[in-house]
């Protein structure tokens, strides 16, 4: 009776044994065909996942034209485009906070650099107006915005930001413009040496892209 | 873990610096162009007869240079050292037109191999300065051991309050997606070609 109730057992426990058995290595397979099937992909992916974060709108009429700041190599001169066109009446600039370089002298603050694009480009002292309110984010810039617009009710606004910046630009000026978000459209600046289907091979692009993702996340939880 | 929160944050900024000294270098070198805290340092050593130059590698001009909106690297260094009181004779510019971090070692692979018996210090931002110890390391070869990295202080933190401020946090956070990225891939193998504002305006019309 003993040694057959321990006979059971032993085959019990090898049973148990060989189902996890099975089972981690249907796991394995599982996790290996998935892997396979990512990297078979990866390029479709990655692209897809960088024009995911744009959803620039298509340019049209406009009263205004918000520069963000942040890329002063690539957003004035879209907005100077589309003020050289008609697309857009006046460009408003946001006080930019001073960077580190900045502060020692070296470079022009970056609302001066961007007020000096659209000038070498063509446009008028007249046609720009500096926002009061220092920024530091694009939650600062939405807000100097706002507080303009209480001022200019009715008016539209084109916000010129970088590709993989519109999304989170969007989400945010949205939330703080509430009702007025309505008159706001977002136009993508290209980027340059790096593109939507090439990012993962650019340094920059790499960083500059898991940056926005980690951004839209705390953005995102934030609100 | 919150009595060694402060340890942890700064072993983590640690794992981004590296700061070997000037001792037994010949010429001084901003890794990127040059910024407050490199002209500092160059009007710092300048009475130490054991640095002989300042080396400049001119980065290529971005779509601002080229405009005049923004002064070119020579414009900027020369002023930027000769208020520090640092002799114009002792500025040595290198021929190049670095792209980024990776060219500029090349060029100064190259003039390591023109100029023997030299050894440079490398100047970095805080954060960068494991980065560019490793591109150096990459690019250089054996010429490597002639460099030595040196970090630069940031104005507004440092190894032991990055986290107190945004630049601080973000610089971090950047610093280590681009160490990841040398350290899995090396180079960038990509060049993309800037975008042309002109066609795109063309594009509006």
């Amino acid at each position: 009776m003993g040694s057959g109730c321990l006979r059971e057992d032993a085959a019990l426990s090898s049973k148990r044994r060989r189902t996890w058995s099975r089972r981690l290595g249907i796991a394995l397979a599982c996790v290996l065909a998935l892997g396979t099937l990512l990297y078979a992909n990866r390029v479709r992916l990655l692209t897809g996942a960088a024009r995911f974060l744009d959803v620039g709108d298509v340019p049209g009429p406009v009263d205004y034209v918000l520069v963000l700041g942040g890329g002063s190599e690539s957003r004035p001169f879209v907005a100077a485009a589309l003020l050289r066109t008609g697309l857009a009446r006046k460009a408003l600039v946001p006080t930019i906070r001073a960077a580190p370089e900045t502060e020692t002298g070296v470079h022009p603050t970056e609302h001066d650099l961007i007020q000096k694009v659209l000038r070498c480009r063509g446009v008028s002292a007249d046609r720009i107006q500096l926002l009061p309110g220092e920024c530091d984010s694009t939650i600062d810039e939405a807000r100097s915005l706002a507080r303009f617009l209480e001022g200019a009710p009715g008016a539209t606004v084109a916000v010129v930001t970088h590709t993989y910046h519109t999304r989170r630009t969007r989400l945010v000026f949205r939330r703080q413009l509430g009702e007025c978000g309505a008159q706001v459209r977002f136009l993508a600046a290209p980027t340059d040496d790096f593109d939507e289907t090439n990012w993962w091979l650019s340094e920059t692009g790499f960083q500059t892209y898991l940056t926005e993702y980690t951004k839209l996340a705390y953005t995102l939880a934030r609100y | 873990m919150v009595c060694w929160r402060g340890p942890l944050l700064r072993a983590l900024a640690a794992g981004l610096i590296v700061d070997e000294g000037t001792a037994g270098a010949t010429h001084l070198l901003a890794a990127e162009g040059g910024e407050g805290a490199f002209f500092d340092l160059a009007a710092q050593l300048r009475t130490d007869d054991a640095i002989q130059g300042i080396l400049v590698i001119a980065s290529r001009p971005g779509r601002l240079e080229q405009l005049g909106i923004l002064p070119t690297t020579t414009e900027v260094v020369y002023p930027q050292l000769a208020a520090r009181g640092v002799d114009e004779e002792r500025i040595q510019v290198v021929p190049c037109a670095a792209a980024n971090l990776w060219d500029a070692a090349r060029c100064l692979g190259h003039w390591l191999d023109a100029h023997p018996g030299t050894r440079v210090a490398v100047a970095a931002r805080l954060l960068r300065s494991r980065r560019t110890r490793w591109v150096l390391d990459a690019a250089l070869g054996p010429d490597a051991a002639r460099v030595t990295v040196v970090s630069l202080p940031e104005l507004r933190y440092n190894e032991g309050s990055w986290w107190r401020c945004k630049e601080g946090v973000v610089d971090l956070y950047n610093e280590y997606l681009r160490l990841g990225y040398v350290a899995l891939w090396g180079e960038e193998t990509v060049r993309g070609k800037p975008w042309d504002p002109d066609a795109f305006e063309k594009t509006l019309r």
